[in-house]
C-alpha cells in the first residue's frame, strides 16, 4: 500500500474513537435525562402505545446493564437507525438525509465566498501595509468578526429585501413558480445572496485576518528578499511566491472552521427559512422532537470529523514538505 | 500603527466599562420596567421610547439595558469557568509532559472538534436552561484552545531557568506551577478572557435566538427571535438589541486585541 494510502487508513481508524466518544454524549444524555429513554428516542411516551413501548424496551434492552445497552445503542447506529421521530412521522435518518443538499449548496457557496473575498482582502491589507487602505480593511474585518450572524441576517433583510426588494426573504426557490434549468438555478443563486453573506462574512473576516498575518510572515522571509533581487515583477513576487505559501495555515483553519459552520448555517437557515439541517435542527427544537435533535448532534459531529480528515489529506497535496509515514 | 491598534483598544476599553456600568446599574438607568407591558405595541422610537416598543408594547431600550446584564453575566461567567478550566487541564500537560500530556491533549483534541454548539443546543433543550445552566454548559465547553495555549507556555516555561532554580531549592511541583510559572503565563491567559467573553455572548445570544435560552430573564438574543416575525412592521426591534450585541463584541474584541498586543511583544506582528 501507497504510504498516503496507509496515512488515510491510519486516520479514519483514528476517528473512530472520536466517532464512539460522540455516540457515548448521546447515549448519556438519553440515560440521564428525566423521564424514560423511549421519549428521547422515539417522542413523547402519550404516542407510542404501551404494548409498542413494552416492545421497545425489550428490543432497547432497557432491563440490562449499561454497557449492554451501550453496546446495543452501537448496534441499532450501525444499522443507520437514529431514531424515529413521532412528530415527523419519519426514521430521524431519512429526515436528516433530505436536508443536506440545500445545508451543503449554502456552505459550499458560504465558503467560496468568504475565501474569495476574505483572501482578497487579507492580500491587498499585507501588500498596503501600514497604510489607509491596510487599516480600513482591518476595521472592516474587525466589524465582520464582531458581528452576530443572525443580528447581520436580520439586517440584510431589512435593507435588501423589506426596503429595497432586491432579494427574496426566505426559502431556496420561488413558491408556486418552480422553474427548471437554468431559470430554476437562476431562481435558487438569487435566493442564495443574502444567506451566503449572513453566513459568510464572519469566515471572510478570520480569512482576510490570517492571511494579512500570514502573508506579512512570508513577506519577510528571505526567498522573498531573492525574488525581489532577481528583479521579478511585483505580481509575480505577491502571488506566484507569497501567496502559495502564506495558504497554508489558512488550510488547517479553513478545514476546522467549515465544521464551526454549521452552527452558523443552524442561525441563518432559521432567518431564511432555508431547507436545511439548520432549519431542521431549529424545528426539532421548537417541537422538543429529542430523537431528531441527537440524530443531528451525531450527524454534524461525523460530518466535522470527516472534513478534519479531508483538511489533513488536503495539506499532503498542497505541501510537498510533508511527507506521512505510516507507522 | 501602533497607535492606531492602541487607540481602537482604548476605545474598546472605554466602551466595555462604559457598557459595565449600564449593564450594574440597569435598576436603575433602564426607564421602565423591561417586562411591564405597555399600552401602544410596536410604536417607533420616540421621545418616551427612544428605541421605541415591541410587540407586547414593552420598552425597547430597558428590555436591552436589562439584556446587556444578562450578557455580560453569561459571557463573563462562562469565560472565568473555561479559563480556569483551560489552566487545569493545560497546566499538568505542558508541566509533567510525558504520558499525562499525551492523554490531556488527544482529550483536548476530542472536544476541539465537538460542534460544541450543537451540543450545548441538546443538553439545553433535554434539560432546560437557567442562566447558571448556560454560564457553565458554554464555560465547560469552550476550555480546548485556552489548555492548548497554557501547555505551550507551560512548556516553554518549565525549561527556563527560575523553574530550575526553584527546583533545585526543594520547591514542590504544585507551588513551581502556581507560584512561579503561572503568573508568567497570565500575559497569555488574559487575553483571551475578554475575546471568550465576546465569544460567550455571542454563544448566548445565539441559543436565545433559537429559544433555548433562559426564559424567565431578558435577553438580546430573545428579543431578535420575536423580532424575526415583527421587523417587517417594526425594524427597531431588530436593529437595537442587535446593535447592543455587536458593539458590546466589538469592544471586548478590541480590548483582547489590544492586551495581545501590549503583553506579548513576542506575537507582535513584524
Amino acid at each position: 500500500m501507497s504510504t498516503l494510502g496507509a496515512y488515510v487508513v491510519r486516520r479514519l481508524l483514528q476517528s473512530i474513537p472520536l466517532v464512539l466518544f460522540v455516540m457515548a454524549i448521546n447515549f448519556v444524555i438519553i440515560h440521564a435525562a428525566p423521564g424514560d429513554p423511549i421519549t428521547y428516542l422515539y417522542g413523547s411516551s402519550a404516542d407510542v402505545s404501551a404494548e409498542q413501548m413494552q416492545r421497545l424496551r425489550q428490543e432497547l434492552g432497557l432491563t440490562q446493564p449499561l454497557y449492554v445497552q451501550y453496546a446495543l445503542y452501537l448496534r441499532q447506529l450501525a444499522r443507520g437507525d437514529l431514531g424515529f421521530s413521532v412528530i415527523n412521522r419519519k426514521p430521524v435518518l431519512d429526515l436528516i438525509l433530505e436536508r443536506i443538499p440545500a445545508t451543503l449548496v449554502l456552505m459550499s457557496a458560504a465558503f467560496v465566498f468568504s475565501v474569495l473575498v476574505g483572501g482578497l482582502w487579507g492580500v491587498i491589507s499585507a501588500v498596503k501595509a501600514r497604510t489607509q487602505i491596510d487599516y480600513w480593511v482591518t476595521i472592516a474585518s474587525l466589524f465582520g468578526y464582531s458581528m452576530p450572524t443572525f443580528w447581520l441576517g436580520l439586517i440584510l433583510i431589512l435593507i435588501f429585501s423589506l426596503q429595497l426588494g432586491w432579494f427574496p426573504t426566505m426559502g431556496m426557490t420561488t413558491l408556486g413558480r418552480e422553474r427548471s434549468g437554468l431559470a430554476g438555478l437562476a431562481d435558487v443563486a438569487h435566493h442564495l445572496v443574502l444567506p451566503t453573506i449572513t453566513l459568510g462574512m464572519f469566515y471572510l473576516a478570520i480569512y482576510a485576518r490570517l492571511i494579512r498575518a500570514s502573508m506579512l510572515e512570508v513577506l519577510g522571509q528571505e526567498f522573498i528578499t531573492t525574488a525581489w533581487s532577481k528583479g521579478l515583477p511585483a505580481n509575480a513576487v505577491y502571488y506566484k511566491h507569497a501567496l502559495r505559501n502564506a495558504l497554508l495555515p489558512v488550510i488547517t483553519i479553513a478545514g476546522l472552521q467549515i465544521g464551526f459552520m454549521f452552527t452558523g448555517a443552524v442561525l441563518t437557515e432559521t432567518i431564511f427559512a432555508w431547507p436545511g439541517m439548520g432549519g431542521l435542527t431549529y424545528q426539532a427544537i421548537l417541537q422538543r422532537d429529542y430523537a431528531l435533535l441527537m440524530g443531528l448532534f451525531l450527524m454534524v459531529s461525523v460530518c466535522v470529523i470527516l472534513m478534519n480528515l479531508a483538511t489533513d489529506l488536503v495539506y499532503t497535496f498542497v505541501d510537498p514538505r510533508i511527507r506521512y509515514t505510516a507507522s | 500603527m501602533r497607535y492606531q491598534r492602541h487607540r481602537g483598544g482604548l476605545i474598546g476599553l472605554v466602551v466595555v466599562v462604559a457598557l459595565a456600568a449600564v449593564a450594574i446599574l440597569a435598576p436603575t438607568i433602564a426607564p421602565y420596567d423591561p417586562l411591564a407591558l405597555g399600552d401602544v405595541a410596536l410604536s417607533a422610537p420616540s421621545r418616551d421610547h427612544p428605541m421605541g416598543t415591541d410587540h407586547l408594547g414593552r420598552d425597547i431600550l430597558s428590555s436591552v439595558v436589562w439584556g446587556l446584564r444578562v450578557s455580560l453575566v453569561v459571557g463573563v461567567g462562562s469565560a472565568l469557568i473555561s479559563v480556569v478550566v483551560g489552566i487545569l487541564i493545560g497546566a499538568p500537560a505542558g508541566y509533567f509532559r510525558s504520558r499525562l500530556d499525551g492523554l490531556l491533549m488527544r482529550a483536548t483534541d476530542a472536544f476541539m472538534v465537538l460542534p460544541t454548539f450543537f451540543l450545548i443546543l441538546l443538553v439545553a433543550s433535554v434539560f432546560g436552561t437557567s442562566i447558571g445552566k448556560l454560564i457553565a454548559l458554554i464555560g465547560i465547553t469552550n476550555w480546548p484552545p485556552i489548555a492548548r495555549l497554557v501547555r505551550a507556555e507551560f512548556l516553554s516555561l518549565r525549561e527556563r531557568e527560575f523553574t530550575l532554580a526553584a527546583r533545585t531549592i526543594g520547591v514542590g511541583h504544585l507551588m513551581i506551577m502556581l507560584r512561579h510559572i503561572l503568573p508568567n503565563a497570565l500575559p497569555v491567559v488574559i487575553p483571551t478572557l475578554s475575546l471568550r467573553t465576546a465569544g460567550a455572548i455571542i454563544t448566548e445570544a445565539s441559543l436565545s435566538f433559537l429559544g433555548v435560552g433562559d426564559p424567565n430573564v431578558v435577553s438580546l438574543g430573545q428579543m431578535l427571535m420575536y423580532a424575526l416575525q415583527f421587523m417587517r412592521m417594526a425594524w427597531w426591534t431588530a436593529a437595537f438589541p442587535g446593535l447592543a450585541i455587536f458593539v458590546v463584541v466589538l469592544a471586548l474584541n478590541l480590548v483582547g486585541d489590544a492586551l495581545n498586543d501590549a503583553l506579548n511583544p513576542r506575537f507582535r506582528e513584524t
